[in-house]
């Protein structure tokens, strides 16, 4: 419940943002519409989506022990992805470079570019990602214990069917926003409709004792009570952070997509 | 009473052309008998360590079997949609579109069970792939996710040496096993000279590898239990559940659809 609450009022932070995104131009028409004025816009019609990802609070401020069902708190230090294009329609913005969300934006997220699209009804976005890499450290008051991290997840997922819901008019500019939603890698289901979310499976991974959860502990670690599914393929805690790390984007806030993977493991192309 | 509600997308496949009114025809449909299968507890099965295991009883509650035909399933936030697309491996089978269903309760219990009827599914006709179904607790009062959906009991053997196993496992409330192989071509008229046959698998059907891989009993004998009497014993509440890694890799398997099976075999004659 405190997380559901937490999570409500992060995401009350930027309802205007999403707001915005949601209904596509017709939030922000005006100052923007202007500086398209004189040439955005061609004889059909075409208007321009402005393109961001955002960590939410969770990423920039930091996974509250409220909002943990083990007590644990997590601060990224740096939480950097691989955004690799974005397409709307037959329109394709390759960004091809890393984004670091983890610094404070004001709820603006991190600007990725922009797309001009003919004006008209765009339902759906899709957009790939590449490598995640996470570093920042986990903390248990409770019990006084600290973990360390710095993960390259690399997981090529491409979100697609995104329900953009966008009606562009001619010289408008929509914005889109690419959620990225952090507390997916603490989930302790791969397949539950409300997972909770734990970081002490992956805290006690640290085999060693010096505070560092790395790669190598990770894969030298069982799943153990998390439920994998009915696959059954993931067996160690490396490929279920992975798995996780393949469901983090979404778009405008809550919004779902339908997430395929772009590697071999995926079987995918 | 179970509300129906949470089944309408199960359901939906089904009710849609009586629903829809000037639909032109309504889709071909077919009843189909499904029974308890008891026949992979008739052998031992062969381990990886060597143990010659063989099952004297499983149980296990489910409800709301589902028959899928082959198709896409999407993921939505992290759903099983999305493993399906990113770990599955050649010869299994995942998601699927729901186009059949035997809703309610069952409870299996083997072999005692053996060619019990358990309901008479409704399908519409086509090349099915695969069934899901949900995990129910044995004990129909007892709070999903906290009391065993499932129980084994059986022996163990190597070496001239047996151990007999006793280990029941909870699910986690409404988790949903997808993609248990069903391969059927079923019609009006093939479902009344056939039927399914819904079973627990020792072996992987579709992999190397048996359910109790990885298991060493002698160890276990000790460990489970305490106690080196020849009977190794773990109970789903026990607190050792939650962290002995052979026993969580078991009931992961047993969690995973590579254990379970729909066949689809002649119709054997109603008692």
């Amino acid at each position: 419940m405190l997380r559901f609450v937490f999570k409500t009022l992060s995401f009350a932070l930027s309802a205007a943002q999403r707001l915005s995104a949601a209904v596509g131009a017709r939030a922000l028409p005006a100052p923007l519409a202007l500086l398209c004025a004189g040439g955005c816009g061609d004889e059909g019609g075409r208007g321009t989506l402005a393109v961001s990802v955002y960590g939410e609070p969770f990423i920039e401020e930091g996974i509250p022990a409220s909002a943990v069902d083990d007590g644990w708190s997590v601060r990224f230090s740096s939480f950097r992805v691989e955004l690799r294009a974005v397409e709307v329609g037959g329109a394709r913005l390759l960004v091809g470079r890393d984004l670091e969300l983890a610094a404070p934006s004001g709820g603006e997220g991190v600007a990725a570019g922009s797309l001009a699209l003919p004006s008209g009804a765009h339902p759906a976005l899709a957009y790939e990602l590449g490598a995640l890499r996470v570093a920042g450290e986990a903390r248990h008051e409770g019990r006084g214990e600290v973990r360390r991290f710095d993960w390259l997840l690399d997981v090529p997922t491409r979100y697609e069917r995104c329900a953009l819901g966008l009606s562009l008019g001619s010289g408008e500019e929509a914005r889109a926003e690419l959620t990225i939603h952090a507390d997916h890698l603490l989930y302790d289901s791969l397949v539950a409709e409300e997972p909770g979310l734990l970081f002490g499976p992956l805290a006690a991974a640290d085999a060693d004792g010096d505070g560092e959860v790395t790669r190598a502990e990770l894969e030298a670690a069982s799943v153990g009570a998390l439920d994998v599914g009915s696959g059954g393929e993931v067996g160690d805690l490396w490929a279920w952070l992975r798995a996780h790390a393949r469901t983090v984007g979404h778009l405008n806030g809550e919004g779902h997509c339908d997430a395929r993977a772009l590697d071999a493991e995926g079987g995918a192309p | 009473m179970r509300p129906l509600a949470p089944l309408a997308p199960l359901l939906a496949p089904l009710l849609a052309p009586l629903l829809a009114c000037d639909a032109p025809a309504e889709a071909p449909r077919a009843q189909v008998l499904v029974r308890a299968d008891a026949s992979p507890l008739a052998a031992a099965v062969t381990t990886d360590l060597g143990y010659e295991v063989r099952l004297t009883r499983a149980q296990l509650a489910l409800r709301d079997l589902s028959f899928t035909v082959a198709g896409e399933l999407h993921a939505r936030g992290g759903g099983w949609g999305l493993l399906g697309a990113a770990w599955a491996h050649p010869g299994h089978y995942e998601g699927g579109e729901v186009t059949g269903a035997l809703v309610g309760r069952i409870l299996l219990d083997l072999p005692a069970d053996e060619g019990r009827a358990l309901g008479e599914a409704t399908l519409l006709s086509g090349a099915y792939t695969a069934v899901n179904f949900i995990f129910e607790p044995l004990d129909p009062d007892a709070p999903e996710g906290a009391a065993p959906a499932l129980l084994l009991e059986g022996a163990a053997a190597r070496e001239g040496r047996e151990v007999r196993f006793e280990v029941s496992v909870t699910a986690p409330a409404g988790r949903v096993l997808v993609g248990a192989p069903f391969e059927a071509s079923v019609t009006a008229a093939s479902a009344r000279a056939m039927e399914a046959r819904l079973r627990i698998e020792l072996s992987n059907p579709l992999a190397a590898g048996c359910l109790f891989d990885g298991l060493d009993f002698f160890a276990l004998d000790a460990a489970w239990d305490g106690a080196e009497d020849g009977a190794a014993r773990l109970d789903a509440s026990s607190p050792r559940a939650l962290t002995d890694e052979p026993y969580l890799a078991l009931r992961r398997a047993l969690l995973s659809h590579s254990f379970y099976r729909v066949t689809w075999a002649p119709r054997a004659p109603l008692e």
